[in-house]
């Protein structure tokens, strides 16, 4: 008989509306609780089972029917914490910023991203998904439940209110149990969308590392553009000053601008996040030198 | 934790640990044979299983969200005549996987094969740059280096043709 057999199994709740939710959390708010989307990520860390830690109280959102709603108008799209990132894929194709798209694509392969939500993407603890910051840098709003004393309230704020500065996620440290339960995702559109990720960020979070970079274009250069550095370990770089040193460089780019431009990328990620490792700088400085080629084919084609 | 589900046509009733990963219940609650290896979540891609039709890896589902779900494992797919359409094109084509993926690489075959099954022009999907790269990162799941990318798409190409008389005669029998 295997060894683990003692091992307490944990109490799975399935409340089937936002309002049994609350209730859940309220009546175990002094034990420990883990909410579960599509549990892909939980369950693919390696200490995961069998654990002597699963003293915990498993709230399955699976049944929250709410939470599968996509609803879809002129200028935005709302959708379900739930809504798998396939479905997604497959609804905003043509809808949806080219950016977003790569994002989605890259998280996972199909058979995988059938069975990851979009909620549970943007929730995870210790881990920067390059789709959580594309929806950061596309000012995507979320709707978050917070449970309150025999009550609950529902909040839109921007999904950067998630993250702390640097991308680490707080929202259960501001609003304890409160859940994401809509993503807002507006429909716009962008002179010029750039997304690269190299690395497996689930998988092998130290060596991976994405770029992406959205702007209206004219012939002066870049107009009001916003790029956003995701490092899976560690967090994300999105700045003002990054954003500045962007539309301040001269198009076409040359040699030195694009490496001066890096320098300084690297030296605003060394300081706010931390040094990451030689992969990542490699792999980074590849992808920007790929983004200004981009970016002067994109300008000289104007 | 009790769990009701149908593992390859049969009725269960297990009592598990809620957080159980599937592919544990498989292989030590239901001795499931094709199931040899735990990843224990490390995405190896040797477990996967058709949970509600669809390709799964068992590692990443737990107990607790396979209640009343119906599971086909190789050991029960590889009775049926959808397997054979898939051994058939291994032998016409004189290759085939390894003893260490085969089961996993046949069932996420067989999930690729029904996504297109109802296509009408087979070559349509082998000339779409996007369906092939989906095909192949779903194979790259798999972390066994036995096939190369060509010979996994000459195998799907040849099921896909061998699924598609199958289910011509069988259309014309019924007509018949």
């Amino acid at each position: 008989m295997p060894l683990y057999t003692e091992l307490r199994s944990p109490n799975v709740h399935e409340p089937k509306t936002i309002g049994e939710y609350a209730d859940t959390v309220i009546n175990y708010s002094g034990s420990a609780t883990s909410i579960w989307a599509g549990g892909t990520y939980i369950m693919s860390r390696p200490d995961f089972y069998p654990s002597a830690a699963t003293n915990v109280e498993i709230i399955n959102l699976k049944d929250i029917e709410e939470l599968y709603r996509i609803q879809r108008n002129d200028r935005f799209s709302e959708i379900g914490a739930m809504v798998s990132l396939n479905d997604i894929a497959l609804l905003g194709n043509n809808i949806f910023p080219r950016s977003l798209i790569q994002a989605i694509e890259s998280t996972a392969c199909r058979m995988m991203r059938e069975r990851i939500s979009i909620g549970g993407t943007l929730c995870l603890k210790g881990l920067n998904s390059p789709l959580s910051s594309v929806l950061v840098l596309l000012d995507t709003a979320v709707e978050v439940v917070i449970p309150k004393r025999r009550n609950f309230t529902r909040r839109w704020m921007h999904v950067s209110r998630l993250y702390d500065k640097n991308g680490k996620f707080i929202l259960n440290t501001v609003f304890p149990n409160a859940l994401v339960s809509k993503i807002r995702i507006i429909i716009q559109d962008f002179d010029f969308e750039y997304f690269s990720t190299a690395g497996k960020p689930v998988c092998n979070p130290d060596e991976a590392v994405s770029l992406a970079v959205v702007s209206k274009l004219d012939q002066n250069g870049l107009t009001s553009p916003r790029a956003i550095i995701t490092i899976p370990s560690m967090g994300y770089a999105y700045s003002k000053d990054i954003d500045t040193l962007l539309e301040s460089m001269p198009l076409p780019a040359n040699e030195n601008s694009t490496k001066e431009l890096f320098k300084n990328i690297m030296a605003y990620i060394s300081d706010n996040l931390g040094p990451i490792t030689p992969i990542q700088e490699a792999r980074l400085n590849g992808m920007m030198k790929d983004m200004v080629l981009s970016l002067n084919q994109n300008i000289l084609s104007l | 934790m009790k769990v009701e589900l149908v593992v390859d046509g049969k009725t269960l009733s297990l009592n598990v640990s809620s957080d159980k990963p599937l592919s544990e219940l498989l292989r030590e609650d239901v001795e499931i044979k094709s199931l040899s290896t735990s990843c224990t979540g490390r995405l190896c891609g040797k477990c996967i299983v058709l949970l509600n039709d669809k390709a799964a890896l068992s590692c990443l589902v737990p107990a607790f969200n396979v209640k009343n779900a119906t599971i086909v494992t190789f050991d029960g797919f590889s009775k049926t005549k959808e397997c054979k359409d898939i051994e058939n094109a291994y032998q016409s084509l004189g290759i085939e996987p390894c003893q260490d993926c085969y089961a996993s690489r046949t069932l996420l075959i067989e999930n690729i094969l029904r996504r297109y099954e109802d296509t009408d022009f087979i070559d349509d999907i082998f000339s779409d740059e996007d369906i092939l790269k989906e095909i192949m990162e779903e194979h790259e799941l798999i972390k066994c280096y036995c096939m190369d990318s060509t010979s996994i798409l000459a195998i799907i190409k040849e099921s896909l043709n061998n699924r598609r008389k199958r289910n011509a005669t069988v259309y014309r029998t019924k007509i018949s």
